[in-house]
């Protein structure tokens, strides 16, 4: 579960990025921009959301020796 | 030459001086007791040269005035708390770069106490130079990391990348210790998303080196983790000392999996921070550098959104920019007038069609009143009014006309406005020029 979250937070990163670049082109039409930029601020809240869970603790895991 | 040829030739250059000298002022030389300065210091030299204590003697003393010169002659001072002591080494480049001798260095230095006669000097000429007390420790600690560095296990091009978002961080240390504790919190608040594995070991005492080794094999053969940490908090060097072990080093060369220590302090530096991927100065920094700063994260994601807001902005603006061109370019006005007057023209059109119109139906009008009054002029109605009659032929059932040819006792019906008459032919009279005809 944790990590398919982060393996999201990871792509989210990516596609955010992605998606801020091609807002910077000049071709776009309006409806093109508007569109981007929805699917912008939806990454950015799921992104800030992930990241701000203030309770989230690490999982520890004891080995054994060998 | 070596040293000992030099001292050689110097002692026998000595005999020979004496041998020039005493045949022509010994005589006086006896009476007077005057001596020359190289026989004096050759009688020095021959004292020193006796004493058997002064031969491969060992000297303990901090390096001063350090010279190592071209030809890998090494000249220095050596000195105690209220004396000096002169030195040369011969060949002396290897040691010196070995034990990184400086100024300040405390060494135990072994070899003979001579006399250079030509200067009236005594000194050590050394032949074996070794690091002092603790020096001993570190010495061995230099020989291993020369080793391994010939070896190669310290090659920048070895060092695997630490994967940026990793999801499993081995740690290699013992469980009980702060070293732990400090990867936790650093952890917990930087980038809590992970999952520690922990393989636990002692990390001093004779049994460490061989369970450090072996921790990290086990960790390594784990083939899920992105990170290994091998961590240790401060200590002294002997408490640092299984993280300079060989076979530690070796664990860490062999492991696939990319590895940071972060081993004791700031300063402290271990043959397990050369051969690691990644070195870092203490147990937080390890943790530091294995994971992201969230913090730092969603600043990025905050940058991403002014970037997009901007552009966005930007857009509508450039939108807006263009709309505003566009329509200043459309006079309102000329297309006003324009529309006046094309409406000013069709009202003037309509009037004209309506006009055109009523025209040719008056026209029309007038012609059919002009053909009205023809055929009424023509109604036999209107020409009987006016006093003639109608002529019926009942047994041809047609009116009597020019072309009609009549007999004899042929029925005719003269039609009058008020009455009919009933009559029949009498005679017929052909008229020829006016003339009349008998038929």
């Amino acid at each position: 579960m944790v990590e398919k979250k982060i393996v999201n937070f990871e792509k989210n990163l990516e596609k955010l990025e992605t998606v801020a670049q091609e807002l910077d082109k000049q071709d776009l039409t309006l409806d093109q921009s508007l569109a981007l930029f929805e699917k912008g601020m939806t990454l950015v809240k799921t992104c800030e959301d992930q990241l701000a869970s203030a309770e989230k603790r690490i999982e520890i895991i004891m080995e054994k020796k060998n | 030459m070596n040293d000992r040829q030099q001292s050689l030739s110097l002692w026998a250059e000595s005999k020979k001086e004496k041998k020039m000298t005493l045949p022509k002022d010994e005589a006086a030389r006896e009476k007077n007791k005057i001596y020359t300065v190289s026989e004096v210091n050759q009688s020095i030299k021959a004292i020193f040269d006796n004493i058997s204590h002064f031969k491969h003697i060992s000297i303990e003393g901090e390096i001063s005035n350090f010279t190592l010169n071209q030809r890998g002659h090494l000249y220095f001072t050596l000195k105690d708390k209220s004396s000096e002591l002169r030195c040369v080494m011969f060949g002396a480049r290897q040691i010196a770069k070995e034990l990184d001798l400086k100024e300040g260095k405390a060494i135990v230095a072994i070899g003979d106490i001579t006399v250079y006669q030509p200067r009236g000097q005594y000194q050590l000429l050394v032949k074996k130079i070794s690091l002092a007390g603790l020096g001993k420790i570190y010495e061995k600690f230099l020989k291993l990391k020369n080793k391994l560095e010939k070896r190669g296990w310290f090659d920048p091009s070895l060092k695997k990348k630490i994967p940026i978002f990793p999801k499993k961080i081995g740690v290699i240390t013992s469980p009980n210790a702060a070293a732990l504790q400090d990867v936790c919190n650093v952890l917990n608040r930087r980038y809590p998303f992970v999952k520690l594995h922990l393989y636990p070991c002692s990390v001093q005492g004779i049994y460490a080196a061989g369970e450090i080794s072996s921790a990290i094999a086990q960790a390594d053969e784990n083939k899920h983790l992105d990170v290994i940490l091998v961590v240790r908090g401060g200590g002294s060097i002997e408490d640092l000392w299984p993280f300079n072990e060989e076979i530690v080093a070796k664990a860490i060369v062999d492991a696939h999996t990319p590895i940071i220590s972060g081993v004791g302090h700031e300063t402290d530096m271990t043959i397990c921070d050369f051969v690691a991927d990644f070195r870092a100065p203490t147990p937080s920094a390890a943790a530091e550098c294995a994971v992201p700063d969230r913090k730092d994260l969603l600043d990025s994601v905050s940058t991403y959104s002014s970037i997009m807001s901007k552009a966005m902005t930007q857009k509508i603006l450039a939108l807006s920019q263009q709309l505003h061109i566009a329509s200043s370019k459309i006079d309102k006005k000329q297309i006003q007038y324009r529309i006046d007057s094309f409406r000013e023209k069709i009202i003037q059109v309509k009037h004209n069609l309506r006009q055109l119109t009523h025209l040719r139906f008056k026209e029309k009008q007038h012609r059919f009143d002009i053909f009205k009054s023809q055929i009424l002029e023509k109604n036999p109605d209107t020409i009987m009014n006016k006093g003639y009659f109608k002529i019926w032929l009942p047994e041809k059932n047609i009116t009597l006309t020019d072309r009609i040819n009549l007999k004899k006792k042929d029925a005719l019906l003269i039609q009058k406005k008020q009455h009919n008459i009933m009559c029949s032919v009498e005679s017929i009279e052909g008229k020829k020029n006016g003339r009349k005809k008998d038929s």
